[in-house]
């Protein structure tokens, strides 16, 4: 039977795809979205994997900040190692003549072994150690382009760290193991010095933030994990890496991005879903007197739904596999741009798990979105035949069906929630996406329902415009959907960017600081402060105890236990070294909100004030005790009041305070803030660098023009994006306009011959699209407001400002598009000949 | 019941009421009928009388209300949708009077189809020499559309025939086709169905076309008004 059932099938298709190119497009571009999304994670993943040790600069990574490696553990290495390179890295200002050019860069400097993998290239291919050794009084420097196109330095000028001069002497062209680096050090930009340079600038100073970083190559026979781990567990508080996690920092914000950009694709795909249903809907109505005929020729129920099952999965199949050769070409495309961009190696890879899921997605969604339109379809009875009834039926299916396709859902949400990284934002992704569409559909009734109500008895091209939305078949609800969808995205995108711009360019400049001071000693301290506030109109110097160390109990407990919110983990996480500092007064800024803070003379055992986040994540009370391990020593503390903070105002704050005593007995350095008006920062910032060649002076307007660059980078990845999803949106109205366009046709010929002008006609229908387009970017502008909002005060916990600019170019955009699209298919249907459909019809 | 059992549709006491906004409307109002097997009878009526509604009782495609429904043996009414299928299958051919042909197949493809739903592996073979029998060899690999009206219910009736079941259901057959070719058509019927010994029921409004069946049957609203075996 089931050969009876492909030949069927087949025939059928054969003369009758009219119409698929929409069901395919709206298919593939989901599909195309997904796998693009997916393949090229993958592919990242890939390229980390196989240039690991190229990556890493070696097979094993050890490192540790502030101090060198001890004897003991230099001697203990070198037993398993062929190759060893050491190399320092640290955040310091690049001094220029004019201070106004003087910039904060990552410092790197290497030996002789540099880089054990991989190449080191400085354009026009000089060698690297020619170009940073000594020639006279100055050393040389190799620069980060961006420092050149930015015109800080330029190649031969001279400039300065700590009490050394050095020539900018070439112009770094590739950095092996620059994705590798720890921490931040890849935020600013590189200068790369040799290791006698930085000795000789008077940089390493003990107890500054400096991070001494080996890179090796083993002996043969030692194998890199095993080793590894047994480092791990013999220094544990060395950041020991291997070659298979050259760079977990980039591997998650992969991951991260990956699965937001995964569940974009799948919005893509789910509003491509409408389109497919749209066009599985009319192709059945081309299809339900074959049904008919097949009924009365005796093929029973069962049969019919498989031969038209079955032209669907082969569709579905053929949707699927044009979006995968899409996906992939996007992904070979732009993986070019992003590798020569972010030099990020890429492999190409699409693995079999990979290929499954996105198949398994496509097919869901084709599945899910075209049974119920089969199901009605395939309740055409066989006796319409005799009436010539058969597209006059009014058509439903049985609730079996319904079931299924909820089953469908249910499945399809589940495989979302499996396979995502982040399982919580998974599960609120599906609960949002659940939501807007059951409120979108439910627009779509109420403006139907509404529409029904209205008659403008003497304004007949509005009356027909108005009935157009509620009549039998009417495609409303479905337009509302799709294009109200994509456009919610697309508003929710820009007011969340516009947001972000108004956070960072207008509202943290006013309130924030203007220096961050990094690794100030306690000898420098008051010699520090007198050289600050010598300066003219400086203001607001605050200074606070910088003291790193660990979590171990919370309310006699492993941390990890304790937790009670995930939004938290981060203070206790495996890496998780927190910094900690002390103050014997209330620190400004905080806002009480439980308890009192302690006499500024109290000297007893050490008190706390936490943060409201550490008392929600880990439900910890007044009274309770929190143990730390602070430079190796066990300290506990009681809660002593729980305070409130806004970070965004950059004042400085901890999550954990504690009394001063007994931290103030324990070496350390500290760390400050200071505002200063524009005409004396960067001489104070050069002031404050000539002389302490170990403090880090962070400028933040430019830490904060690196974030807007960052920013201004994930904006355009997320409007591409948005544009895809509205993308869909057209495809599934196009596809509509299309599907509908015989009827109007029909309606327009029939019109006309009763006396209506051209011009009529077009009036009325035009009316009807821009109801609809009205209605929709209103929806779309106020559920993408509601959703930018809910991102921006939920998520990122600022404040939200309403930004109607953004929105009111979505709403027309919206209403271009609904009204373009249908002036092109209502300009269609008037094209016909009267004489063809009165005579059919 | 007292019906001959040489009947092949046995009708008693038959009822269709359908519902509407309206109320409830009377379709038909105690239908009797007896066809004997391998006659012929038209049916005639003016429009409402319930013409094609009985055509389609009997063809299993509508349940009546109440009444019984004896079809080649088989008690329609107490019939599941997958029986009907089945029924339809072996028992009945349908020809109307717009063709309904699958406009997705030739015209040897549209005349296979019944076989192919039973699975039999010579239904080409056997549309051939249908379609030969109509006078249609030079058309067989035409789609419906390439075909005049005349062609395409010659398709329709080779279709209705190829199964070799025991009943046709032709309902206004010539109503979409000129004189001359409403009298090749029902030559064609009237020869088809008298070469494979099938029970011929036939609405139509044209006497000439009536007279030629053995039997006439008269209905007015939704009764049998007259009929010569009752």
């Amino acid at each position: 039977m089931f050969a009876t059932v492909l030949r069927i099938a087949y025939r059928d298709l054969r003369r009758g795809h009219r119409g698929f190119w929409i069901f395919l497009s709206c298919l593939a571009l989901g599909v195309a979205a997904i796998t693009a999304v997916m393949t090229m994670s993958a592919s990242l993943f890939n390229g980390i994997a196989k240039d690991g040790r190229i990556l890493l600069g070696g097979e094993i990574a050890i490192g540790q900040q502030f101090h060198d490696l001890t004897d003991e553990q230099r001697l203990h290495i070198e037993e398993y190692s062929e190759t060893i390179t050491r190399f320092v890295e640290m955040r310091t200002l690049l001094r220029s003549e004019d201070v106004r050019r003087s910039v904060l860069v990552s410092l790197k400097a290497i030996d002789d072994n540099y880089p054990i993998y991989g190449e080191f290239d400085v354009r026009g291919g000089a060698n690297v150690s020619d170009l940073i050794g000594r020639e006279g009084d100055t050393w040389g420097a190799v620069v980060d382009p961006v420092l050149i196109e930015s015109g800080r330095v330029s190649v031969g000028e001279q400039v300065f760290f700590g009490n050394a001069t050095f020539t900018v002497s070439g112009v770094i062209e590739n950095e092996p193991d620059r994705i590798g680096s720890t921490g931040s050090f890849g935020f600013w930009p590189r200068v790369i010095i040799s290791d006698e340079a930085v000795e000789d600038a008077g940089l390493l100073v003990e107890g500054s933030r400096i991070y001494f970083d080996y890179r090796i190559k083993l002996k043969e026979t030692i194998d890199p994990h095993v080793l590894r781990a047994r480092l791990s567990e013999q220094f544990p508080y060395l950041d020991v890496r291997d070659f298979t996690n050259a760079s977990p920092d980039l591997a998650e914000v992969i991951e991260r991005i990956g699965v937001l950009l995964a569940l974009a694709g799948l919005t893509t795909l789910l509003i491509g879903g409408v389109g497919v249903s749209n066009a599985i809907r009319a192709y059945m109505d081309t299809r339900l007197s074959t049904i008919a005929i097949l009924k009365c020729v005796g093929a029973p129920q069962r049969l019919v739904f498989r031969i038209y099952l079955v032209q669907i999965l082969l569709l579905s199949g053929v949707g699927i596999a044009l979006g995968m050769a899409f996906g992939i070409a996007a992904t070979l495309m732009s993986g070019t741009i992003i590798e020569n961009l972010y030099s990020v190696p890429i492999a190409f890879s699409l693995s079999f798990t990979i290929a499954a899921i996105i198949i398994t997605y496509g097919m869901l969604t084709a599945i899910l979105f075209t049974l119920w339109p089969l199901a009605c379809a395939l309740n055409t009875m066989p006796s319409a035949l005799f009436r010539n009834a058969v597209n006059a039926e009014k058509r439903t299916a049985s609730w079996l069906y319904g079931v299924i396709s909820v089953l469908l859902a249910v499945v399809l949400a589940v495989i979302v929630i499996m396979t995502a990284y982040e399982t919580r934002f998974a599960i609120w992704f599906v609960i949002c996406v659940s939501a807007a569409w059951v409120a979108f559909r439910l627009v779509g009734l109420i403006i139907t329902q509404t529409a029904k109500k209205f008659g403008f008895r003497h304004l007949p091209a509005l009356r027909l415009a108005i009935a157009n939305l509620h009549r039998p078949g009417s495609a409303t609800s479905d337009i509302v959907l799709a294009i109200g969808l994509g456009l919610s995205v697309l508003v929710a995108t820009a007011m969340v960017s516009a947001n972000m711009d108004e956070q960072i360019n207008n509202l943290i400049p006013h309130n924030a600081p203007t220096f961050f001071f990094l690794g100030i000693q306690s000898e420098q301290l008051n010699e520090f402060e007198d050289l600050v506030n010598a300066a003219d109109g400086v203001s607001d110097l605050n200074i606070l105890p910088y003291i790193p160390g660990r979590i171990t109990q919370i309310k006699g407990m492993n941390p990890l236990d304790a937790l009670v919110d995930e939004d938290s983990r981060w203070l206790v996480d495996d890496d998780g070294e927190r910094i900690f500092s002390y103050t014997a007064n209330p620190l400004e800024g905080s806002e009480m909100i439980k308890g009192d803070w302690w006499d500024p003379e109290y000297s007893g055992p050490p008190l706390l004030s936490i943060h409201r986040d550490v008392a929600e994540g880990f439900d910890v009370d007044i009274g309770d005790t929190i143990t730390m391990n602070i430079l190796g020593r066990e300290i506990s503390g009681t809660v002593h009041n729980v305070r409130d903070l806004e970070w965004r105002s950059m004042r400085l704050n901890f999550a954990i305070m504690l009394s001063p005593y007994p931290l103030n007995t324990i070496p350390h350095s500290s760390v400050g803030t200071v505002r200063a008006p524009p005409e004396i920062d960067y001489e104070l910032q050069e002031n404050v660098a000539s002389r302490y060649t170990n403090i880090t002076v962070i400028r933040i307007k430019d830490a904060l023009d690196r974030v807007s660059n960052l920013m201004a980078q994930a904006r355009t990845v997320a409007s591409s994006i948005s544009v895809v999803t509205v993308l869909a949106g057209i495809l599934v109205l196009a596809g509509i306009v299309i599907s509908e366009n015989r009827r109007r046709a029909y309606e327009s010929v029939l019109l006309k011959t009763v006396g209506a002008s051209r011009r009529y006609v077009l009036t009325a229908f035009s009316f009807e699209y821009l109801l609809q387009g009205v209605i929709t970017a209103t929806v779309a502008v106020l559920f993408g407001t509601v959703a930018s909002w809910a991102v921006v005060s939920g998520l990122m916990g600022w404040d939200w400002h309403l930004i109607p600019l953004p929105a009111l170019n979505t709403a027309i955009l919206g209403l271009v598009i609904s009204l373009v699209l249908g002036m092109l298919g209502i300009l269609r249907a008037l094209r016909h000949r009267p004489l063809t459909y009165l005579r059919d019809g | 019941m007292n019906r001959n059992s040489q009947s092949i549709v046995a009708l008693d006491d038959l009822w269709l009421v359908l519902k509407s906004q309206a109320g409830d409307v009377e379709i038909l109002r105690g239908v009797n009928l007896d066809v004997p097997y391998g006659e012929s009878v038209s049916i005639s009526g003016p429009s409402g009388a319930g013409k094609t509604s009985l055509m389609m009782i009997i063809g299993g495609m509508e349940k009546a209300t109440r009444g019984t429904v004896v079809v080649a043996g088989v008690r329609i009414n107490e019939s599941t949708e997958e029986d009907l299928a089945r029924f339809r299958r072996q028992n009945v051919g349908i020809v109307f009077q717009s063709f309904h042909l699958i406009p997705t197949m030739t015209a040897l493809e549209n005349v296979a189809i019944p076989l192919e739903l039973s699975g039999d592996r010579n239904a080409f073979d056997q549309a051939r020499s249908e379609l030969a029998e109509v006078g249609l060899l030079s058309r067989l690999g035409h789609y419906p559309g390439q075909l005049s009206g005349g062609e395409q219910q010659r398709v329709a009736i080779a279709r209705a025939l190829i199964a070799q079941p025991d009943l046709i259901l032709a309902d206004e057959p010539t109503g979409n086709l000129d004189m001359t070719n409403s009298e090749r058509i029902m030559d064609l019927l009237v020869q088809r169905c008298s070469d494979k010994n099938a029970t011929l029921i036939l609405i139509t409004h044209q006497k000439e076309l009536a007279q030629r069946c053995t039997q006439h049957v008269e209905m007015s609203d939704g009764r049998i008004i007259s009929n010569p075996n009752r």
